[in-house]
C-alpha cells in the first residue's frame, strides 16, 4: 500500500486519486517510490492505448476549389493555429483524385508520436508487464513513417536495431514465419501489433485502427491458439478520425479474410470488423465458413465500412447463430467512370431477409447504414438507385431496436407502403435515416429527397395513431437527417420535423429525438472529393451522432420553422404525395 | 416521536468523545446509516466510530452538515473509467484546506465512513496537488523518501517510455 508521509493510504484509495490524475502523468507518478510504483504501475498497463492524432489538411486550393480543411484530433498547438496553406501541399504531391498525399509532411513541432516500437520494447522484455493488459487500443491515422522513424519513434537507431534483434528471436521461437520477419524489419505496424497479441497472455479486448487490417495474416492458426481470453475485438471498425488513404480501408482490397478467424476464437462476444474487398478479379473463398464451428457466445457483430454484401452476409451469420445485436454498414461500389449500375454495386433488399434468417429468432438489435462508394466519381446517379426494393421487419420476434433509412422499410418513392406494418410489435427504438435522395427528372442538376418532409410527417403521424396496436412497446423514434451541401433542389427541415413529431409523440408516450448529423458533399458538387466526403461514420451510436451533429442554424431557422409548421398543418397534415 | 430528520444520536470517536448530531447529518455516511438500520432505536445507544479520532470526526459532520440536503450519490459507475472533472465546488475547496495529515486523515474517515461524496472531494484534491508536478516535487509535497537507486529509476523511466509525452 502507498505511503505517504506518515499514513499508509489503503490501495482502493489510493485507486480513486489516481482517477483522477491525468494519464499522462501516471509515468511520473510511478517513479515516486517503490510504493507507488506497485500501485501505479497495474493501472497504467492495465488499458493501454496509443492514439496518433494529427490534423489533416485536404486542399483542393490547387483545383480551383476552395479550400477544404478537416481538422482531425485533440489540442496540438500546431492544430490550433496551422491554417491550410497551399504551401503544405506542393503541386506534384497531389495524387490523381485530387486529394494530398502529402499530409504527413505537416509536422507538429514539439511533439512526439506515441511509439509502438517502445511499447513492444518493454512488453516482450517483461512478462510481468504484459500479463498486466487487459484492453490495448491502438487508433489513428497514422503514416508508416510515425512508426519507424527512429526520430519521430523516439528510438536511437542503435536501440531500433536491438529490438530488432530480440523480436526476431522471439519470433523465431514462436512462428517461424519468414513474412513475419521481413514485415517486422520493414517496420510494418502490424507486425509490430500481431507480436505483441502473442505476448499479451490476459488480453481481453482489442482495438484496432484501419491501418492494422492485416494483423491476424501474420498470425495465422496462431490466432485461435494464443487468443482464447479474448472477449472483444474491433479491427478497423470504429467511428475514428481515420484518413482512409490508400493502403487503409475502405478501398484497400485484400486478398484474404484474415480477420475471420476472430469468429472462431472461443470466448469471443463482441466482435467489430471491416470486411475490405477481394483483389481485383477475385472472389473470397471462403474455406472456414461453409462449415464453421459455430460460436455460440459471439452476441454482438459489428460490420463497419464493410463490403461484405448481403449475398455473401449468411455465410458469416450462419457462425453466429446467438447474434443479439448486428451492426451492418454496407458499402457498394461502382468502378471509375461507369455511370450505369453493375450488379456489384446495387443492393437488392428482398436478399436481406434471407441473410438474416440464421440470426432471425435471438436478433434485439439491428442498425442497417448503406453507403455508395465511388471508386472515383464521374457518377452522380445518386444515393438511392442502386438500393433495389424493401424490406420488412414485422415477422422478427425479439427485435427491440431497429435503425435503418426510411427507404428500406418503405421502398422507392412511387412505393405507397405503410411504415407500421412492416415494425414488430417488440419494438422499442426506431432510428430512421434520412439520407435518400434521388433524381425525378432527366437531367436534372440536383437531388431531392426521396421522402420529402410531408412525407415523413404523415408517415410517422399514422404510425402515431396506430401506435397501441402495431407498435404497443414503442419508446423512442429519432430521426437523423443527413444534409447535402448544395446542388440539391430540396432538404429536410429538421426544426419542422421536431416541431410537429415531438408534441404528438408526447401524447402518445414515445420520445421524438430529431439529430441534424453531419452535412454530405453531393457528389455533383465535388466529384473529385466524393470518396472522401461520402466516408461518413455510421451512426450506430450516440456517442458518434453527438459527434457529427450539426449545430448551427440557418440565420431565420424561427421563422421558418413557423412558417412551415403552419404550412403542414393548415394542410391538415396529409401529404398530396402519399 | 420526533421525525427522522430532527432525531439526535450519538457518535463516539475514536479517542471516547461523545458527539451529539442530528440522524440525517450522521446517514450521510453509509456505515451510520446501515448500523442504524440494523440496531433500530436510533437514539438510544451512541454509536461508535472506532477508527476516527474527535477532531477529524468533527471536521467530517462539518461537512456531512453542509451537504446533507445533497441528492443521495448516484449509482456506482464503472470504477474503471477515468473520471476527467477534477472540479470542486468552492465550499468543499475551502473545507479541504487543511494541513496535509488533516486531509489524508478525512480522506481515510471518509473511506472508513462510506461517505462517497467526501471521498471524491478529497482524492479529487489530492489529485490536483499531485497535478503537472515532477516525482521530485511529488515527494517534496507529500514528504515522501525516495527508495529508488538511480539504476533502477532509470530502468523504470525505460519501460514506460511509451505513454510520455502524449
Amino acid at each position: 500500500m502507498p505511503i505517504v508521509g506518515r499514513l499508509t493510504v489503503p490501495e482502493e484509495v489510493f485507486q480513486q486519486i489516481l482517477c483522477y490524475t491525468p494519464r499522462e502523468s501516471l509515468p511520473l507518478l510511478s517513479l515516486v517510490s517503490k510504493s507507488w510504483y506497485m500501485s501505479v504501475t497495474p493501472i497504467l498497463y492495465r488499458n493501454i492505448e496509443l492514439v496518433w492524432r494529427r490534423t489533416q489538411y485536404l486542399c483542393r486550393e490547387t483545383l480551383g476549389r476552395r479550400l477544404w480543411c478537416k481538422r482531425h484530433g485533440g489540442p496540438c498547438s500546431c492544430e490550433e493555429q496551422a491554417p491550410c496553406k497551399p504551401e503544405y501541399h506542393p503541386e506534384e504531391t497531389f495524387g490523381k483524385r485530387g486529394w494530398c498525399s502529402c499530409l504527413t509532411t505537416v509536422s507538429c513541432q514539439n511533439r512526439t508520436y506515441p511509439s509502438l516500437y517502445l511499447l513492444v520494447r518493454t512488453l516482450i522484455s517483461s512478462p510481468e508487464h504484459a500479463g498486466l493488459v487487459r484492453c490495448l487500443r491502438l487508433v489513428g491515422a497514422v503514416p508508416r513513417s510515425v512508426w519507424t522513424e527512429p526520430q519521430q519513434t523516439g528510438l536511437s537507431n542503435q536501440d531500433s536495431n536491438q529490438i530488432r534483434c530480440i523480436l526476431r528471436e522471439s519470433v523465431r521461437t514462436k512462428c517461424s514465419e519468414a513474412k513475419w520477419i521481413g514485415e517486422l524489419d520493414r517496420g510494418s505496424p502490424s507486425a509490430f501489433a500481431a507480436l505483441l497479441l502473442v505476448n499479451l497472455k490476459n488480453l481481453e479486448a482489442v482495438e484496432m485502427g484501419a491501418g492494422f487490417q492485416q494483423l491476424f495474416s501474420f498470425l495465422g492458426p496462431y490466432t485461435q491458439k494464443s487468443l482464447t481470453q479474448f472477449t472483444t475485438a474491433s479491427i478497423g471498425a470504429f467511428q475514428d478520425e481515420v484518413f482512409m488513404g490508400p493502403g487503409r480501408t475502405p478501398e484497400a482490397r485484400s486478398e484474404s479474410l484474415s480477420s475471420l478467424t476472430l469468429f472462431h476464437l472461443p470466448n469471443v462476444r463482441r466482435l467489430s470488423l471491416n470486411i475490405p474487398k477481394p483483389l481485383e478479379g477475385r472472389k473470397f473463398v471462403w474455406p472456414d465458413m461453409t462449415s464453421p464451428p459455430v460460436n455460440i457466445y459471439l452476441t454482438s457483430l459489428e460490420l463497419a465500412f464493410t463490403f461484405l454484401d448481403e449475398h455473401d452476409l449468411p455465410h458469416v451469420l450462419k457462425t453466429c447463430p446467438r447474434l443479439r445485436s448486428l451492426k451492418y454498414d454496407l458499402w457498394t461500389t461502382v468502378k471509375d467512370g461507369e455511370v450505369t449500375e453493375t450488379e456489384e454495386a446495387i443492393v437488392r433488399l428482398s436478399a436481406l431477409p434471407q441473410a438474416l434468417l440464421p440470426v432471425k429468432t435471438t436478433l434485439e438489435t439491428f442498425h442497417l447504414h448503406i453507403e455508395k462508394y465511388h471508386w472515383a466519381s464521374g457518377s452522380w446517379n445518386e444515393y438511392w438507385e442502386h438500393t433495389i426494393g424493401h424490406m420488412s421487419f414485422h415477422d422478427f420476434p425479439r427485435l427491440s431496436t431497429l435503425h435503418v433509412p426510411l427507404q428500406v422499410l418503405l421502398g422507392d418513392r412511387t412505393a405507397t407502403r405503410d411504415l407500421k406494418a412492416t415494425l414488430p410489435r417488440t419494438l422499442i427504438n426506431l432510428w430512421i435515416n434520412l439520407d435518400g435522395f434521388d433524381f425525378p427528372e432527366e437531367d436534372c442538376p440536383g437531388n431531392s429527397p426521396v421522402y420529402g418532409d410531408e412525407a415523413i410527417l404523415s408517415t410517422m403521424m399514422d404510425l402515431f395513431d396506430h401506435r397501441q396496436i402495431c407498435t404497443p412497446s414503442l419508446q423512442i423514434l429519432k430521426i437523423l437527417v443527413g444534409q447535402v451541401d448544395r446542388l440539391v433542389l430540396a432538404q429536410w427541415d429538421p426544426d419542422l420535423l421536431a416541431n410537429v413529431l415531438e408534441p404528438r409523440g408526447i401524447e402518445v408516450s414515445v420520445d421524438v429525438v430529431v439529430d441534424m448529423v453531419m452535412w454530405r458533399n453531393s457528389a455533383y458538387a465535388s466529384d473529385t472529393f466524393h470518396s472522401l466526403a461520402r466516408q461518413l461514420p455510421p451512426y450506430f451510436d450516440q456517442e458518434t451522432i453527438d459527434k457529427y451533429r450539426v449545430l448551427e442554424k440557418g440565420p431565420n431557422a424561427q421563422d421558418r420553422r413557423y412558417f412551415r409548421m403552419m404550412q403542414f398543418l393548415g394542410q391538415g397534415g396529409q401529404d398530396s404525395r402519399l | 416521536m420526533s421525525s427522522t430528520d430532527e432525531q439526535k444520536i450519538i457518535l463516539v470517536s475514536s479517542d471516547g468523545v461523545n458527539i451529539e448530531t442530528a440522524r440525517i447529518i450522521a446517514e450521510r455516511s453509509m456505515l451510520i446509516k446501515n448500523m442504524i438500520d440494523d440496531l433500530g432505536n436510533p437514539g438510544e445507544e451512541p454509536i461508535p466510530i472506532m477508527n476516527v479520532s474527535e477532531a477529524v470526526l468533527r471536521k467530517v459532520l462539518e461537512w456531512c452538515d453542509h451537504h446533507k440536503k445533497d441528492a443521495p450519490p448516484e449509482k456506482d459507475e464503472d470504477a474503471e473509467s477515468r473520471k476527467k472533472t477534477t472540479d470542486i465546488e468552492e465550499w468543499d475547496q475551502k473545507f479541504m484546506q487543511v494541513d496535509q495529515e488533516m486531509l489524508f486523515e478525512i480522506i481515510l474517515a471518509a473511506n472508513y465512513m462510506d461517505i462517497k461524496a467526501l471521498l471524491d472531494v478529497g482524492c479529487k484534491t489530492v489529485a490536483n496537488m499531485i497535478k503537472g508536478k515532477s516525482p521530485e516535487e511529488i515527494r517534496k509535497t507529500f514528504n515522501i523518501q525516495n527508495d529508488f537507486t538511480p539504476e533502477e529509476e532509470e530502468q523504470i523511466r525505460r519501460e514506460n517510455e511509451w505513454a510520455e509525452d502524449r
